[in-house]
Order: C-alpha cells, then structure tokens, then sequence
C-alpha cells in the first residue's frame, strides 16, 4: 500500500514536483476561497481566472515563456480592478459587470492566440492544466506566490474576518475596506497565476470555491474553516494525482473531481449542518413535539392517577399520523406505564406534564400581556412556541412577568416545584339557578366558542347569573344588565365559581 | 461625548433624505430618533459615521471631526443586514470589538481577553459565547452586538433599530443596559419606530421627519401634540399620514 505511494514519487522527478505544486495550489487556494464564500464572491475567483488566459496572451507577445507569470499577474490585477471600478461607479451590479469584463478579457486573449499563434502555449494545458509537466522554475514561482499569499492571509486575518462580516462597522471605525478589497483580488490574481500549470484556467475556479464551501459546512469559525479547507484542498491535490496516476486520466479534473466527492460527503453526513444531520434534528423535534404533546394528552387535570383506555390513545395518536410506538417510546422513558387497559402518567410523567403545562400557560401569558396576541388566538400561538422555547427563556419571561399565577384564560399556572392549584366550582351548564358567581375560567379548545366568548363579554372575572335552563342552553345574565342564551358547547367550558376564587388544594405530584 | 450634527442635507437621487437637520445628543444620555418610515432615521447615523457623504453640514464629536476619533464610535447595524450563516462564534463577533485596539497582525493580549469576557457577561451571553451565531434567537443576536460595542469600549453607540423582531424579555434587558451605559458616561443615540418604549429609556429626544420637527428632553417633547405634528407632516405637502 505504502509503495503505491512512494514508487512514483522516488521513481519519477515529474511527479515530485506535480505532486508538490498541486498541494501548494491546492491549500493556497482553498485558504482564499473561505473569504470569497463568505463574502458570497465566489464568482470572483471565476472572473478573474477567465481574464488570466489574455495575460498570458500579452506576456507571451512580450518576453516568450518568461513573460507568461508577470503577464498574468498584471492583467488579473487590473482586470479586478476594473471590475471593482466599473461596480463603484455606475448603477450595473457587481454580477452583471463581471459577467461582462470576464468574457470579454477571455474572449480578447483567445482572439490574440489565435491571431500570433504561439508556439510556446499549448492552450489545452493553459485551461486544464498539465501539473505533471512542472518544472523546476515553475514550481518556485509557485510556491513562492503560495507562501506570499498565506502570509498575507495571517497577517491581515482580523481585517478579512471584521471586513467580510460586518463591512459597515469595518467602515464605521475606519478601516480603509477599498485597500482590503484590492488586496483580495491581488491574492486571487496571484493564486490563479500559480495554480495555471497545475490546474489550469478554468478548474482553478473550482478550487476557489470548493474547498471554502465544504468547509463552512464542518465549521463555525473562519479560523477552523480555513484549516479545514486546506486540508480538503491537499487532500484534492495528493488525492487527485495519484489518480492521474495509475487510473491515466488528466490529472486537473482529478483534483477538481476530489474536491467535488469531498464536498458532496460534507452536503450529506456533516455533523450539525449536513442534510443528513438536519433530517435527523427534524425527525427528533417532531417526535419530541409528539412526545410532549402526548403528555399534556394523558395528564388528566382532576384526575393525575387517571387512566386513558389504549383506544382513546389510539384515536389521539392517529389524529396525528402516529401510531402506538410513540406511546412504547413514553414508556421507555419511565414517562408512562402502560396497563392492560390503558396508560397512566408515571410521577416522573406527572412532572413532565406538568412542566408543559406550565411552559404553555405561561407563554399564552406572555403573549397576551406582550405581544397582545388575541384571547382566540393565544392557544394557537403558545402550542407552537412551547417546544422551542428552553428552561432559561422560560425563566426570563417568568421574571418578567411577574410570575403569574393565571394564564389569560383564567386556567392556573403550575408553580415552578411543579404545583397546581384546583378551582373549585363547576361548568356554567350545570349552575344552580339564581346563584350568583364569578367565571374562574374559560377553555381554550376550540376558537370559535372562545371568539363567542369573547363578543359576548363572558371572560375571567366578570360575574354571571343563571336565570333558566332552555333545550337550547342557559340563559345567563352577564354583569348587571346584559341577558343572553348561550349554547350548551359554550356553557360546558365556562367555569364559574360561587365565593372565594380559588381553594387551594394539596400539590399533585 | 458630545455628536453634535450641524446643518446637514443629504440628496439620494435628487430626492432630499434629509434637510438642514442639526441634532445634539449629549454624553451621559441615551438621545433616540424618532419619526414615521422615510423619515431619514439611519440617515442621520450614516452620515454620523462617514458611511455617506454629505451635501452640506458638518459633523462633530466632542468638537473633533470624525476621523480623530472613530475608533470610539460603535456602529450597531440592522440585524437582519448580517449573514447569520457567517463561520463565526458569539465570542468572534464580540471580540471585533476590540480591532481597533489590536496591533498590526499581534496576538490578543489579555487586556483584550478581559474585555470580551466582561461585555459577555454584562449581555448575559457567556455560557453561549462557543455558540455558532446562527443558533442565537434574535434577542440573543442582538445582546451580542450590544456585546461587540461594550467590548470596544466605545464612547458613542450608534444603534439602527436595535428591538426589531426582538422579544419583550430582551427589550426591557438591552434598554436598562444603554441607559446603564450611559450613566457611565457613553452617549447612546437610538434610531427607533417603536414608540412603545421610547419615553421609558431615552432622556432626550429627536422627532425626525425630513427636517427636525422638534428635540428636547423626552418629558417636553414626547406629547401627543408633538407626535402628531411629526407623524402628520408630509414635507411633499400632499398626504397627511398618522402615527399608528
């Protein structure tokens, strides 16, 4: 295994040096491309890459071979320069003068080969590369426009990383951003001038972004990113040549195409940001939404030792396209005890419950005192709230308000200890008549009855009088004048107590 | 710190974004701006901070023209102007705070190590400070750029619309911290359309529409009477819209 790595390179001196500017090609790009992709520039390095082909055109003209690096150099410089100019001062966007100013460069240098035909540029080679045809010289170039740009990287790192977040606030406290945006694309020039014999032209601009964009999904700082990306890039180069190697295919595309598997494997299995990550996060949010919501289900208000039948489960579960695991899952926990005839909540399934319970009431709260989210609409609002919000938010909302002890439907807020107050009294339908009492609550499960509510002035507070029973349902004096026949849906969810509001009884749990 | 803003125009396009506007606010005082949308609110701070260039008017901190004394002036941005998806934990962003204090390529020192800690702290940030900035909420988001001006030490912060889609805990969080901030001697200018929690936070206000309608101490100038003055005048003179 060892030797198919070493043999080429002992027995073959091209070799040595592809292998040795294909890496330094390799990382020197990739550090650069995590700027342009968190700048969103990855078209830069593309633009720029296109324009080099006219630098060589031109440097060849003047001094043959030699002239090749320095034509380059000075054609991308100014190409991106001209780009930054034109962008700054007319109204066309930044893509639509790129677009412009690198197939225009592109085209000029083509036009220009193919008018002096130059024997010394094989132009196969000046787009795709011919890293295995390095030589001595070339690689110097390289490498030393390599270590230039990383240093140049690591010296002025601060100002990249500032710059490329927050351009506004790097104006604001004065650093010169037209300095650092020319300096960029002198680097780019530099790197994609090196990179021409190994990559060539156009696979460059895949290295230019790659490398930057597989990296930010295994990261979340710019250093690590770039430490990454350069690995991904040498990996690329040394990957990719051996390649070349013994599979005999061009060895550019090679590189390109390791870059490419390397950044499909990031899109797929990296750990928080990859879709396999992301499916996984999702799947386990819903369940525990279910999982949550099957608690709240189970716990029984009056009742805590309740027993739900396995059938009303049942019915719930598939209400919500779930089926009976989810329950097995609550078991397993130690949340519930499943009996022959049915499931009960266990004490710890109490307490969870409970803490829902209160998470809810707490953010109906909340929503209704700061947001001034309607009473209609509360319920709504807080069940999907409830599973994001975590402990600490929590308390944050419950100091804020004051710690409460109602939410706005009137329905007490468990204490934190996990304490719930019991309202005694009973449900407007089943009210003596002739007895004055207070609505202690109202429930929340259905809009339309809570929006009628609403209308009809019947809400926590307010004092109520049964003065008959019809068929069609009570009819209620609301306050000290207003007469009115309320449904029997409705009356039902009307809690009204006689006297003293609230008893309190022993902790549940 | 005193940012005192003298005379100052600026032209979008032809189209007058602001007019003659001379604004004062003071060290020691949380000043907010306030006024309908299009009112020139970020106007003004832009040009405070030299991101645009004036037609007329000059600005001065503390009687020093603004290139002495940048490195003070902390810039909180419109949060929804940044890339939250950006490589970057909370404590990264806070430590930008202290750039202009670093010297050319060096390391930290642990001067700068402190600071960073200690403006975490004070947001209620530290145990979050590893945490990608994508997986702040808004109000998180929002102390940590707070965070980022603390940091930098700054004698002047500048705030665009800091309580936008931001919840009430953070609010009511982040508007005692300017007004601690200043009473520690910084001047706190907050550009603002929420009025719900102007009067309780800022000393002195601005009301902004075009021109200055009105400035002074919050208890003077925030009336009905004003507001409806601020809210109502159209400078284009042909609609009269109302402050909701």
């Amino acid at each position: 295994m060892i030797e198919l790595l070493i043999d080429p390179l002992t027995q073959y001196g091209f070799m040595r040096l592809g292998l040795a500017a294909a890496v330094t090609v390799g990382v020197t790009s990739a550090v650069l491309s995590c700027l342009l992709v968190v700048r969103h520039q990855a078209l830069l390095g593309d633009a720029i890459s296109h324009a080099v082909l006219l630098g060589v055109a031109v440097g060849y003209l003047f001094a043959q071979t030699a002239g090749i690096f320095w034509g380059a150099l000075v054609v991308a410089v100014a190409t991106g320069t001209l780009i930054t100019w034109v962008e700054r001062h007319s109204p066309v966007k930044l893509d639509a003068v790129m677009g412009i100013v690198f197939t225009a460069t592109f085209a000029l240098g083509l036009t220009l080969i193919s008018i002096t035909k130059p024997r010394g540029i094989d132009l196969f080679h000046i787009l795709f590369g011919n890293v295995l045809g390095v030589s001595g010289s070339d690689l110097a170039l390289t490498v030393a426009s390599g270590v230039t740009v990383l240093l140049v990287v690591l010296v002025r790192f601060r100002a990249f990383h500032l710059w490329s977040f927050d351009p506004l606030m790097a104006r604001a406290i004065g650093m010169r951003v037209g300095v650092l945006e020319y300096l960029l694309t002198g680097l780019l020039s530099a790197t994609i001038v090196a990179a021409l014999q190994a990559v060539g032209l156009i696979l460059v601009i895949a290295m230019l972004i790659t490398p930057g964009a597989a990296a930010l999904l295994l990261t979340t700082r710019l250093r690590t990113m770039m430490l990454v990306a350069a690995v991904v890039g040498m990996v690329s180069a040394v990957g990719g040549l051996y390649l070349s190697f013994y599979v005999d295919v061009a060895s550019g595309p090679a590189i390109v195409l390791v870059a490419t598997g390397a950044f499909a494997m990031a899109l797929v299995f990296a750990p928080r940001r990859g879709l396999f990550a992301r499916a996984l996060h999702r799947r386990r949010a819903a369940r525990r939404v279910l999982r949550e919501d099957l608690l709240k289900e189970l716990f029984d208000h009056d009742d805590p030792d309740a027993v739900t039948p396995l059938a009303d489960v049942g019915r719930w579960l598939r209400a919500r396209s779930s089926n009976l695991r989810s329950l097995r899952r609550l078991a397993r926990r130690g949340l519930v005890s499943v009996r022959a005839d049915g499931a009960c909540l266990t004490a710890a399934g109490k307490r969870e419950a409970l803490r829902m319970v209160r998470t809810h009431r707490l953010l109906e709260r909340y929503a209704h005192d700061a947001d001034g989210v309607a009473l209609p609409q509360l319920h709504d609002v807080a069940e999907r709230r409830e599973h994001e919000i975590d402990a600490a938010g929590l308390r944050d909302i419950d100091r804020l308000l004051g710690a409460p002890r109602v939410d706005p439907h009137g329905h007490p807020i468990p204490s934190r200890a996990g304490e719930l107050r019991r309202i005694a009294g009973g449900p407007l339908s089943a009210r003596p008549v002739g007895v004055a009492g207070r609505v202690a609550m109202v429930g929340d499960d259905r809009s339309d009855l809570l929006e009628r509510m609403v209308t009809l002035g019947i809400l926590p507070d307010r004092r109520v009088t049964v003065l008959r029973h019809t068929d069609e349902g009570p009819v209620v004096r609301v306050g000290d004048d207003d007469v009115l026949c309320v449904s029997d849906d409705l009356a039902e969810r009307v809690y009204v107590v006689s006297g003293d509001p609230d008893t309190p009884t022993a902790p549940d749990v | 710190m005193t940012v005192s803003v003298h005379d100052l125009t600026v032209t979008y396009h032809d189209r007058p974004a602001i007019q003659g506007v001379s604004v004062e606010a003071r060290t020691r005082a949380v000043t907010g701006i306030i006024g309908p949308n299009g009112a020139g609110k970020s106007t003004v701070l832009k040009a405070v901070m030299g991101l645009l260039r004036p037609d007329t008017g000059t600005v001065r901190i503390d009687g020093r023209p603004l290139s002495a004394v940048r490195h003070t002036i902390a810039y909180l941005p419109q949060r929804q102007g940044l890339d939250w998806d950006y490589p970057a934990q909370v404590r990264d962003v806070v430590a930008m705070g202290r750039f202009p204090y670093l010297r050319f390529g060096r390391r930290r020192r642990r001067r700068d190590h402190e600071a960073v800690a200690v403006a975490l702290e004070r947001v209620g940030l530290s145990e979050l400070a590893t945490r990608h900035i994508g997986e702040l909420s808004g109000g998180q988001q929002q102390r940590m750029l707070v965070a980022r001006a603390l940091a930098q030490e700054a004698s002047t912060l500048l705030l665009d619309e800091p309580f936008v889609g931001v919840d009430a805990a953070t609010v009511a969080m982040l508007s005692q911290l300017l007004v601690d901030v200043a009473a520690d001697g910084a001047c706190v200018v907050v550009v603002h359309h929420d009025l719900a929690t102007t009067a309780q936070m800022c000393d002195h206000l601005v009301l902004l529409n075009q021109t200055v309608v009105t400035q002074g101490p919050t208890a003077r100038v925030f009336t009905s009477e004003w507001l409806d003055r601020t809210y109502a005048a159209d400078p284009g003179g042909v609609t009269a819209r109302h402050a909701s």
